[in-house]
């Protein structure tokens, strides 16, 4: 049995923990919008900038690993503890790649920077990643109001990312037949677009892992495939 | 307390009577059989008016009691009121006793009471309104990081309560979770953050303070947003006004100094110096449109709105583009309701927005098309002036954007025709300041309408 000082301290680190992955999201959907705004204007030095800042969240994954870790190791805790803290593990390496995400675009972005105008197809790509950026927020609601139900809406929303994937997919398709010179250009937004759609997938899986975590109940995999 | 002192009254009196009684039998005991039965009969009589005594001792003491028991309870039910906050309850009859000057001290301290709560909440209620009539949201957290107070700016920024957060829960931003947990060590801070809040992303200039021996943070966000946009937008303008300024001045100079290095072909020397004047007439035309966007916009700008015949300010602006739309055989319409309407509006600026209209009716419409101005009925002393053309119209998602500065739905053609990309933004500003609002509608491949609403003078104006 814990004395009161030691489970003050225990929960001290729980909240911490709880708070730096907070951040960790908040720096996420900050490297997003970026990237997409240096999509959008083109702007070579803005998406350097994501690309150079990744460190910070790769950080960010190192540091909440090592505390989850102590925590476990020092507390054994149990019960929804137990839960939060796997939750915390997983979702820690679901922000990572959302990171690696938003520096793909970014260095997307800096190739298509020297294009003399985007092709056509981009349009659809800040309203897309406007979506997965919701998703990622609204799971990041979730986990702070443990909210089993919010994160079974962002569940729901996956399928609106992948509708728009399939839209720029088809387009591009379209546009590439029709100005063969800008193929390259062309695949670049369709990577971007993937990019976007695997942050939703990122994002779906927090979601899952919330579920999980207020619940005690597994929820992936189901009702796909 | 009363009822510890009826039973000590009591069990007094008894006693006493039960030493009494004990006291007659042991003296009279002895002595009775000597006094044959008269004595005995006195036994019991005095056995009587023992148990008589008894009575009324009681009863004296009830009664005694009982008086001491009403003020007792009034100020046992005021105290009870005061500790339940009922700042109002006082005691009703004071007498001149010791429980009166109780209860007097017991009332003076009430009063006292109650007025320092007062002063209090109307201290807070001051603070409160102080707080929620901020502009910039604030809000203040304990020595563990958790929200305690906010005001009406950051529940309206974010969107929801919350109190018992910490401020990263509240508003998710890696800048200030880090600001505020240095502030809780003792440091103050700026920063500048941007972060999805309720329904959109904000950006928001915080100040972030420690609150006295470490009892938490104070936290001051500013939305700086809008001036962040309209920083954007001025510094777009500033950069889009000298890349079209500067194309065609790269010309000149470059004309001009073939030219000075001697160009003896008459042909090319004339080649070069319509270049020159063509140049010079688009720059000509690119800071004449800049003043009319800057008069257009500037405050002090008087507009005389006044009635005004609408046909012969359309046939003035279709006059002006006559030899254009000639040029490409493009035929020039009026509606027949125009006649006789009188709208309300600046004669200059009205001229200037059917001109503009019209003469981008006829850059966009290819030959043979055609281009109409008519009226259209609006809501109640409104009507609509619509500029139709039968051009290639324009994709939804540039809509929205047309009337922005330098925007252009296809930057190479738009030059191509002599476009300086600011014609639409003039005449979105000249409308506004007569009062009026401009829309666009239009479909692909059949064309597209602009549509100027503005009032109707009524016929005694």
């Amino acid at each position: 049995m814990m004395n009161t000082h030691t489970s003050q301290q225990y929960y001290t680190e729980l909240r911490s923990l709880k708070d730096r992955l907070l951040a960790m999201g908040g720096r996420c959907e900050a490297h997003i919008r970026q990237a997409l705004q240096a999509l959008e204007h083109q702007d070579a030095m803005l998406a350097n900038e994501v690309t150079g800042t990744d460190h910070q969240i790769n950080a960010d994954e190192l540091a909440i690993d090592d505390l989850a870790v102590r925590i476990l190791a020092l507390r054994q805790p149990v019960g929804k503890d137990l839960r939060f803290l796997l939750t915390a593990l997983k979702v820690v390496t679901d922000l990572e790649r959302i990171g690696d995400e938003a520096v793909n675009i970014a260095e997307r972005a800096e190739e298509l920077s020297s294009e003399p105008h985007l092709p056509e197809t981009w349009r659809a790509l800040p309203e897309m990643a406007n979506a997965a950026a919701a998703m990622l927020h609204d799971a990041l609601d979730a986990f702070v109001e443990e909210d089993a139900e919010k994160a079974q809406s962002v569940l729901e929303k996956d399928d609106e990312v992948d509708e728009f994937y399939g839209q720029v997919m088809r387009k591009s398709l379209e546009y590439m037949a029709q100005h063969s010179a800008r193929v390259k250009a062309a695949m670049g937004v369709v990577s971007c677009a993937k990019y976007i759609e695997r942050i939703a997938d990122h994002s779906t899986n927090i979601a899952e892992m919330v579920v999980y975590m207020v619940r005690g109940e597994d929820v992936r995999h189901r009702g796909k495939k | 307390m009363l009822s510890r002192l009826r039973a000590r009254v009591y069990f007094t009196v008894a006693a006493a009577a039960a030493l009494l009684v004990g006291a007659a039998w042991l003296i009279l005991g002895p002595i009775s059989h000597s006094l044959h039965h008269d004595a005995a009969q006195l036994v019991s009589y005095g056995v009587v008016v023992g148990a008589f005594a008894i009575l009324l001792g009681v009863v004296v003491s009830e009664a005694l009691i009982r008086s001491l028991e009403a003020p007792v309870r009034d100020l046992q039910r005021v105290v009870t009121a005061l500790a339940a906050g009922d700042q109002s309850a006082r005691i009703r009859n004071v007498e001149d006793d010791e429980l009166g000057e109780l209860s007097r001290t017991v009332d003076r301290m009430a009063t006292q009471i109650g007025a320092r709560l007062d002063a209090m909440s109307a201290e807070e209620a001051q603070l409160r309104t102080i707080l929620d009539s901020m502009v910039e949201a604030v809000f203040v957290t304990d020595p563990e990081g958790r929200i305690i107070l906010t005001n009406a700016a950051l529940q309206r920024l974010a969107g929801a309560r919350v109190e018992g957060r910490t401020a990263v829960e509240a508003i998710r931003s890696p800048e200030l979770h880090d600001a505020v947990a240095l502030a809780l060590r003792g440091v103050e801070s700026s920063v500048q953050i941007e972060t999805r809040m309720a329904t959109e992303s904000r950006v928001l200039a915080a100040h972030i303070s420690p609150l006295p021996q470490g009892s938490g943070v104070v936290t001051v966000l500013h939305d700086v947003t809008d001036l962040k946009l309209a920083d954007t937008v001025r510094r777009d303008f500033v950069a889009n006004a000298s890349h079209e300024l500067r194309t065609p001045l790269t010309a000149i100079r470059g004309f001009a100094e073939t030219l000075a290095g001697g160009v003896q072909d008459p042909v090319l020397v004339s080649r070069f110096v319509g270049r020159i004047l063509e140049h010079s007439v688009r720059m000509q035309r690119l800071v004449d449109d800049l003043m009319q966007l800057s008069r257009a916009e500037a405050p002090d700008e008087t507009f005389v709105v006044e009635p005004i015949d609408l046909s012969t300010a359309v046939a003035r602006a279709l006059r002006s583009v006559e030899a254009a739309a000639a040029k490409k055989r493009i035929k020039l319409q009026t509606d027949q309701a125009i006649a006789g309407v009188r709208v309300l509006a600046d004669e200059r600026a009205l001229d200037h927005v059917l001109i503009n209209l019209a003469d981008n009716g006829v850059k966009y419409t290819p030959e043979e098309g055609s281009v109409t101005v008519r009226l259209r009925a609006a809501e109640d002393g409104w009507v609509y002036i619509e500029v139709a053309d039968t051009g290639g119209g324009i994709a939804a998602p540039h809509l929205s954007r047309i009337f922005e500065r330098f925007y252009r739905v296809d930057p190479g053609r738009s030059r191509d025709v002599g476009g300086t990309g600011l014609g639409l933004a003039i005449v979105k500003h000249l409308t506004q300041r007569m009062g009026g609002e401009v829309s666009v509608e239009s479909s692909l491949g059949v064309g597209t309408v602009f549509r100027v609403k503005l009032r109707v003078a009524r016929a005694e104006s």
